[in-house]
């Protein structure tokens, strides 16, 4: 993939979020920031690039080693897809992690765990899904992929948390566990290729373009750049024109697409 | 009939024969070959036909789609965005791939059905 020129990583001049309340929402903590210290924005120096008080994205090992210092990298360490597995499926479907199993799975892919199977506030809950089985029926089919993909997923759901605050991001179609084709998809095939949804202003976990009302620019931005700083995305397309380190394309009015690289 | 009037005939027939046969593909109805489905939403967004919503995808395949893929030209070319194997064109809601190790060809677009307007019916990435 080639370079698209977005500067990676965090800025230097990284803050703090202020102090979260009992009702905080990223949206309601972006907006807060914004009003009163955040400079003009622009990609390299983004005033949404809020750092919190946690490891940088670099130190995290993307092989699935355990990193105690960060969650996020340390969510899927341990899980081996059904394949390499020599106690088979268990009754259920699920190695009791979480993580369903398949015997097509492509080697070392797992599934994106489902929200659904956690606690609120524990590591993997700072996003919700929205996957889909081929065709637009709602389920998790499509939602497998690498190790690495799931921990980026997982860096940055910890990443834009502050402590067990947060306002969840949609994660929608990644690869089906064969990485086989569709009619639904020229793309993700690789594992490697993430759809999420723009931020809301109101958090609600529905749909949203960036021409809507309810569409939270600023979030949106620090979606962005959360991805972006894990230091593992090659492209992201999306067709808000004032959203820094994403490239338009048709059909990405609701949604992002990530594209890890190879 | 002699030899050389047998073959004055066939050659009268290529002559005549094999272009009126290339005028009747251009202007008669040729089959196709291709599959369909329903959706609502976008390629975003899909979900199941509703009544209020129901569009239907259509992926075309074989000679047509590759004519098309020739047709809308090389400034209708895009970059791809997954895995590289497809060399992808894009004009309005109109998606066409092919293959670079195959070269088969591929069409995709979808009629919203409520407003007979063109709608994308695949994601490009």
């Amino acid at each position: 993939m080639a370079d698209d020129g977005y500067k990676e990583g965090w800025p230097q001049d990284q803050a703090a979020l202020p102090d979260t309340s009992t009702n905080w929402t990223l949206s309601k903590a972006l907006r807060s920031y914004a009003d009163t210290v955040a400079p003009a924005f622009t990609p390299e120096n983004s005033s949404l690039n809020l750092v919190l008080d946690k490891p940088a994205m670099a130190d995290i090992d993307w092989t699935g080693e355990h990193d105690p210092a960060n969650t996020g990298a340390a969510i899927y360490t341990g899980l081996q897809p059904y394949a390499s597995d020599p106690r088979g499926p268990a009754q259920d479907g699920s190695d009791g992690s979480g993580a369903q199993l398949d015997a097509h799975a492509k080697p070392g892919w797992i599934q994106l765990s489902q929200p659904g199977t956690l606690e609120a506030g524990e590591d993997g809950s700072g996003y919700y899904t929205y996957g889909t089985t081929p065709g637009g029926r709602p389920g998790s089919a499509y939602q497998w992929g690498t190790l690495r993909t799931m921990q980026v997923i997982g860096a940055v759901a910890d990443r834009l948390a502050t402590g067990d605050q947060y306002t969840p991001f949609g994660v929608g179609n990644i690869s089906l566990s064969d990485g086989a084709a569709t009619g639904d998809h020229k793309g993700h095939r690789s594992g490697l290729e993430i759809d999420i949804r723009p931020a809301r202003t109101d958090g609600a976990q529905l749909p949203v373009t960036y021409k809507d009302p309810q569409y939270d620019r600023a979030a949106t931005q620090r979606l962005v750049d959360a991805f972006r700083g894990t230091g593992q995305v090659g492209a992201v397309y999306f067709n808000d024109p004032r959203i820094g380190g994403a490239t338009p394309l048709a059909g990405h009015d609701d949604h992002l697409h990530i594209q890890l690289k190879r | 009939m002699s030899s050389s009037k047998w073959i004055a005939a066939m050659g009268a027939v290529v002559l005549i024969g094999f272009p009126l046969g290339l005028y009747a593909q251009h202007v008669g109805s040729v089959a196709f070959s291709g599959e369909y489905h329903f959706f609502s939403g976008t390629v975003g967004e899909k979900g199941p036909p509703t009544k209020k919503d129901v569009k239907v995808g259509l992926s075309l395949s074989g000679a047509l789609a590759l004519r098309m893929y020739q047709s809308m030209g090389s400034a209708a070319h895009i970059e791809s965005c997954g895995d590289g194997d497809d060399d992808l064109r894009l004009r309005g809601d109109l998606l066409c791939s092919r293959n670079k190790l195959t070269g088969k060809a591929e069409c995709d677009v979808g009629i919203d059905l409520h407003s007979g307007k063109s709608v994308l019916s695949i994601d490009p990435c």
